[in-house]
C-alpha cells in the first residue's frame, strides 16, 4: 500500500506541472487548467490507484474528458451569453512578445538566434490554432511522445483517426510556420 | 527514416516552443496542486469496500424471478389454446364478433317484452299472506 502511495506520488510529482501546461494551453485559463489537472489526479487515484502500468494513459484519457466536458460546458454558456460580452480569459501566456522564447545558443548570429525565436513563437501560435483533435493529437504525440496506440485511448477514438488527426496537423503547422526546420534545437525540455 | 527524422524534430521543436511559451505553475498554483495531490493519495490508499457477492446474487436472482414472469405472461397471453388458435387472437376474435353481430332490433324488443311479463306474473304469484 505505502509503495502505490509512493510510486503514485512520484507519477503525479513529474506529470503535474506538463499536464497544467498541456490544459491551460488547450483551455486558455489556468484557474481552469488547475480545476481540471486537480479533478483528474483525484479521479486516478480514486479509480486506478492498482493499474500503475497504464497511469500515464489513463491519467491523460481523464484529462481529455474534462477537457472536452470544459468545451461542452463552454459552449453552451456562450450560446446564453449577451452580444458584445467579452470573454474572460486570464491566460497570461497569450503575450506575444518575442521574449517569451529567448534561445540558450551563443553559437548562432544574432539574425539566426532571431530567426529561431520568431520561428518558435509562429509554431506556438500555430499550435494553438489547430482544430481541437488535431491538436489534441499533435500534443498528445509531440509533447507527451505518446504512442499511437496510447494516444488512441487517450482520446477514445482508432488508431487511424488518432494517424489522420495527427498528418493534418503535422501538414498545417508546416503550412503555417515558415522555415519549421530551421530552429536550431536548444536544450532538451520536454521531458517530464 | 526521413520521415521519422523530421518528426522527432517536429516534435522536439514542439516542445521547446510549448516549454518556452506557457508559463510553469506559480507557487501558489504548485501548493493547490501539492494539496490536492496528498488528497488523492489519502482516497488511492483508502480501503476501497469488498464487493459483497451475496448482494450480487440477489439481483441475479431478482432479474431471473423478473425474466421469468415476464416470459410466463407472453406465454400466457399468446400460448395456443386446444383449437390451435392463440388465447389473446381467440379472445379478440370473440368481442369482436358480439361487437359486430347483426343483431335484430325486433327480437330485442320482444325479449325485452318477454323479460317484463315474467316479471309482472312472478309479482302477482305471491300471495299476499306471506
Amino acid at each position: 500500500m505505502q509503495s502505490t502511495r509512493q510510486a503514485l506520488n512520484d507519477f503525479f510529482c513529474a506529470a503535474q506541472t506538463k499536464a497544467f501546461k498541456q490544459v491551460a494551453f488547450s483551455i486558455g485559463d489556468r484557474d481552469e487548467a488547475l480545476d481540471i489537472v486537480q479533478d483528474a489526479m483525484m479521479k486516478l487515484a480514486q479509480h486506478y490507484s492498482d493499474q500503475p502500468e497504464n497511469w500515464p494513459k489513463l491519467f491523460q484519457r481523464i484529462i481529455q474528458n474534462l477537457i472536452r466536458d470544459w468545451y461542452r460546458r463552454h459552449k453552451t454558456r456562450s450560446l446564453f451569453a449577451w452580444f458584445g460580452q467579452t470573454q474572460t480569459n486570464n491566460c497570461e501566456f497569450e503575450d506575444d512578445s518575442i521574449d517569451q522564447f529567448p534561445d540558450p545558443r551563443s553559437d548562432q548570429t544574432p539574425e539566426q538566434q532571431a530567426d529561431s525565436q520568431k520561428t518558435l513563437l509562429q509554431l506556438f501560435n500555430a499550435i494553438k490554432q489547430l482544430p481541437q483533435k488535431q491538436q489534441q493529437a499533435f500534443l498528445l504525440r509531440a509533447w507527451w511522445e505518446f504512442s499511437v496506440e496510447d494516444a488512441a485511448f487517450a482520446m477514445q477514438c482508432s488508431t487511424g483517426s488518432v494517424k489522420t488527426h495527427y498528418f493534418r496537423a503535422n501538414k498545417r503547422l508546416r503550412e503555417l510556420v515558415d522555415n519549421l526546420d530551421f530552429i536550431n534545437i536548444g536544450a532538451h525540455h520536454g521531458s517530464l | 527514416m526521413a520521415h521519422s527524422d523530421d518528426n522527432e524534430k517536429i516534435h522536439r521543436q514542439t516542445q521547446k516552443a510549448l516549454n518556452l511559451g506557457i508559463k510553469d505553475p506559480d507557487k501558489q498554483e504548485l501548493e493547490q496542486l501539492a494539496e490536492v495531490r496528498l488528497k488523492a493519495l489519502d482516497l488511492a490508499t483508502q480501503q476501497k469496500p469488498i464487493k459483497k457477492p451475496l448482494w450480487n446474487l440477489q439481483s441475479a436472482f431478482i432479474s431471473a424471478g423478473l425474466c421469468a414472469t415476464l416470459l410466463i405472461g407472453i406465454l400466457f397471453i399468446t400460448m395456443p389454446n386446444p383449437t390451435g388458435q392463440s388465447g389473446l387472437a381467440d379472445a379478440s376474435i370473440e368481442d369482436i364478433e358480439v361487437i359486430m353481430a347483426d343483431v335484430d332490433i325486433e327480437l330485442l324488443e320482444l325479449d325485452a317484452e318477454f323479460y317484463q311479463w315474467v316479471a309482472d306474473t312472478e309479482d302477482q304469484d305471491i300471495p299476499n299472506d306471506v
